[in-house]
């Protein structure tokens, strides 16, 4: 019978009730509150967190970068005058932007693909010294919904960078027109 | 190293499985807690909890198995979708713990463990300290199966249900354990 009490508790076993009633004090014991309601880790909800909440970040993000961008292209180096050109009576008034450089020079084809070439090469550099800086690329391990919000922001720089680049090109346009012009 | 020889250590074969009712049940629980319900995944842990505090506790201080047994259930949350079969859920749980447990030695710090007869200190506590560490210092099966029964205060059966063992192996254990414990406790003169 002294067996079965090891085995499946019937009968009695004073030994093996004494290294019972000893070691229950080591017995795993469910915490209080846990015991009503326990919850030992937070529910694995598929898609529980919210995509809406990443896309309104890449907005706030996206209008963020925006301003910054636009506010350093307008009032960064030289200021800018804007200056109404007199027009014939019953045309519509231009405005157009009037960059004051430190130096007229001729925009020739050449000087623009000079122009163009040394503003490559520097960024080219910038890029180079930016990276050496940083180190080597670890590159964050993103879940999805992180990926998802990383690849509308990028969706919405790529645009915002676009529409920044055909403004700059209408006024450097008009900026050529008006030298000519003026030749 | 004969001990070691002569533990029992076999897992039963998925159709050993001692109720086919508590096997769907586990099933069910494992499905479902698998799709993200909280329940069951907290039924799961009420199921296990006691089985996995007494592998850790065969092996590891007193101190760190509530935390360990937090972090076996926490991996284990993490990677429910890999138990393919609901019989096998025990042992899957009870092999997270084993691995758990080494891997907290490889990592803990070198420590000093306070000596059993430290002043002030209750002498029924002290026992029971010899006692366990008595059981510790059994070969692993062994020292798992008494554990699980002694302080865990399961049942042959639960054990072997529970653990993925089979009944007979349990059985065994349990007897040879208890044996050798005697032995141990006999030589280090504490009182029976």
């Amino acid at each position: 019978m002294k067996q079965e009490y090891l085995w499946d508790k019937t009968g009695s076993d004073p030994e093996i009730e004494r290294f019972e009633e000893l070691l229950s004090g080591f017995r795993f014991r469910e915490e209080p509150a846990a015991a009503t309601n326990v919850v030992p880790f937070p529910a694995k909800t598929k898609g529980s967190r919210q995509p809406w909440i990443f896309a309104m970040a890449a907005c706030v993000a996206l209008a963020v970068v925006s301003i910054g961008i636009w506010n350093l292209s307008e009032f960064s180096g030289e200021p800018v005058s804007l200056t109404a050109i007199q027009m014939p009576e019953g045309t519509r008034p231009v405005i157009t932007a009037d960059i004051e450089t430190p130096e007229k020079i001729e925009m020739t084809p050449k000087h623009i693909l000079a122009v163009k070439k040394q503003k490559t090469i520097a960024r080219r550099k910038n890029a180079a010294q930016a990276a050496r800086l940083r180190g080597p690329r670890v590159d964050p391990v993103l879940t999805k919904e992180e990926k998802y919000a990383y690849g509308q922001l990028m969706l919405a720089l790529a645009i915002s960078s676009s529409k920044l680049q055909l403004v700059q090109d209408s006024i450097n346009g008009v900026e050529q027109n008006d030298t000519v012009n003026d030749k | 190293m004969a001990e070691h020889a002569r533990a029992i250590y076999l897992y039963a074969a998925p159709a050993a499985a001692p109720e086919s009712e508590s096997v769907s049940a586990e099933e069910l629980l494992l499905e479902q807690a698998c799709a993200g319900d909280e329940d069951s995944f907290n039924e799961i842990y009420r199921s296990y909890a006691p089985m996995i505090h007494g592998i850790l506790l065969a092996r590891v201080p007193y101190d760190d198995v509530k935390d360990l047994t937090q972090d076996v259930f926490l991996s284990a949350y993490k990677n429910l979708e890999t138990v393919r079969d609901p019989k096998a859920l025990g042992g899957w749980l009870a092999r997270i713990a084993r691995n758990r447990a080494v891997e907290h030695y490889r990592a803990a710090k070198p420590g000093v463990e306070l000596p059993d007869d430290i002043r002030g200190r209750d002498e029924k506590k002290t026992e029971a300290s010899e006692v366990l560490a008595a059981i510790r210092a059994l070969p692993e099966a062994y020292s798992e199966t008494l554990i699980l029964r002694l302080v865990e205060g399961m049942t042959g059966n639960e054990i072997a249900s529970r653990t993925g063992l089979t009944p007979e192996s349990v059985r065994v254990n349990l007897h040879r354990g208890m044996e050798m414990l005697r032995t141990r406790l006999g030589i280090t003169g504490v009182e029976k």
